[in-house]
């Protein structure tokens, strides 16, 4: 059954048809949240709430790109948990803990390659960690577009079905983000690698 | 350090559009020809280069669960068949429930407005009639008085029965009283049962049977007072102390006797009794399936 058909079949309630669906794209959603939220349990949550509300209003799916009108609700409702957590600020002990376990995880993942020298893993898990950490401060406007374009690889038109924003406006978003985001990593400058870091003796 | 972090909005558009391949000829050389002499604007290039490919290593995070959908949490409810019938025949039993009350209300109406007017007229008429057979008809006089005074159906109705009711007071009206409970009784029993000679004889043969030859000993000979109290009564029967007043009592009684419970209201109660019921069943049926 090819997706024109899982889409038709969830139209008609089909939970099954849509599930299928669910199952090809669950991934993706969930990383784009969780990217943009920075945080496992409010993607998830944020994740469960885009599908229960993609197949409330499959109806009115009018054809064209399934996966830019799913993410689009996604989006959509990581704003949402967003509103939400700004509403209710107070982060709790288990997201502190969360966070220092995925950094341990992804140092321990990273010594697992035997082909890596322990200290260039490490470098760069702080590496990584510093770009998410620089990432969550963005705007969440420039976040999804950054999200979007450089984690997810949309191009242009497609991130701007996502965000049901102009061209020009995904164009400037990014530009911006990338900005951001390199003086962000700049103020870290000791995080960097080498190879990364500024000399002025090379330019 | 600061002039690179601070680039102009335009320069890291065009930094950035490089980046993705979406400049158009003519403004990627120039770009070219800038990069050459802007150390600075190299420089914010690599360190742009090196951000977007940090972002694209970034590792994909693991599912922590399936999303797909359960009918619950798609807001599926399980659908029963028996709940819409029930809905419908809640609905419907309703309806002819409203119905038969609207009804039951407009004709109660209309037969207490038509039983009012039927009592006005008949107090009107009796009132008329009382001073013509004033020195017989105390009864009536009695009535009419009542009426004058008091102007309402429902104490005249009141009125009737206590009169029926109350012993007689006066000796002088003891044959319209005796008139009157003959007339007001539903059957003719009490009238029917009379007292001859000592013992209780069938009403209306009773009466009928001393005119007729008989070879019975009480009909041979009966005692003088039982055949003159037998006389006073068919004398009574068959004169009247008014006819006005007989008229007007028949139909009084007639009005106030007790009428069989009306078949409207018989279905008013069951249709209401099947409406909680129905109501009841459907409600369950939707607390079920939710």
């Amino acid at each position: 059954m090819d997706e024109e058909s899982l889409i038709h079949a969830a139209k008609r309630g089909d939970l099954d048809a849509f599930n299928r669906l669910v199952i090809e794209y669950q991934s993706r959603a969930y990383n784009l949240a969780y990217r943009f939220m920075s945080d496992p349990a409010s993607a998830a949550d944020a994740t469960q709430d885009a599908f229960i509300s993609a197949f409330r209003g499959i109806g009115k799916f009018r054809g064209g790109s399934f996966r830019s009108w799913l993410l689009r609700i996604v989006v959509n409702a990581c704003y949402d948990e967003l509103r939400r957590r700004k509403r209710r600020p107070a982060s709790s002990l288990d997201e502190l803990s969360d966070d220092g376990d995925r950094l341990a995880v992804e140092i321990g993942t990273s010594f697992s390659h035997e082909s890596k020298k322990p200290e260039q893993e490490i470098e760069r898990s702080e590496l990584r960690a510093a770009i998410e950490q620089c990432l969550d401060e963005l705007p969440p406007d420039f976040k999804a577009v950054a999200v979007l374009v450089d984690v997810q690889g949309f191009d242009y038109k497609e991130a701007a079905r996502v965000i049901s924003k102009p061209i020009g406006t995904v164009k400037s978003r990014l530009a911006r983000a990338r900005g951001r985001l390199r003086e962000c990593l700049n103020r870290r400058g000791e995080l960097l690698p080498s190879r990364f870091r500024l000399d002025d003796e090379t330019i | 350090m600061k002039e690179i972090n601070h680039l102009p909005a335009r320069d890291l558009e065009l930094l950035s559009a490089y980046l993705d391949g979406e400049l158009s000829a003519r403004a990627l050389a120039r770009l070219l020809s800038r990069l050459e002499y802007e150390p600075g604007l190299k420089r914010a290039l690599e360190e742009m280069k090196a951000v977007v490919q940090q972002l694209g290593s970034l590792p994909e995070a693991p599912l922590p669960r399936s999303f797909t959908l359960t009918p619950k949490t798609a807001g599926i409810r399980s659908r029963s068949r028996a709940y819409p019938v029930f809905q419908f025949a809640t609905a419907l039993a309703a309806v002819v429930f409203v119905v038969l009350v609207g009804l039951d209300t407009f004709t109660g109406q209309l037969s207490m407005a038509s039983r009012a007017a039927v009592m006005s007229d008949a107090a009107e008429e009796a009132l008329v009639a009382a001073p013509q057979a004033e020195p017989e008809l105390g009864v009536a006089e009695t009535f009419a008085q009542t009426d004058d005074q008091r102007d309402g159906a429902d104490v005249l109705a009141e009125e009737e029965i206590s009169g029926i009711l109350a012993p007689p007071a006066i000796g002088a009206q003891e044959e319209p009283e005796e008139a009157l409970r003959a007339a007001t009784s539903p059957s003719p029993q009490p009238m029917a049962e009379k007292v001859v000679g000592g013992e209780t004889v069938a009403g209306e043969g009773a009466v009928e049977q001393p005119a007729e030859p008989s070879t019975d000993e009480h009909a041979e000979t009966p005692p003088t007072e039982s055949m003159n109290a037998v006389a006073e009564t068919q004398e009574s029967d068959a004169e009247p102390p008014g006819d006005v007043d007989l008229a007007y009592a028949q139909e009084t009684t007639e009005r106030w006797s007790p009428a069989p419970v009306p078949i409207l209201r018989v279905l008013e109660i069951s249709f209401g009794a099947l409406v909680l019921i129905l109501g009841g069943l459907t409600l369950w049926i939707r607390y079920k399936r939710t």
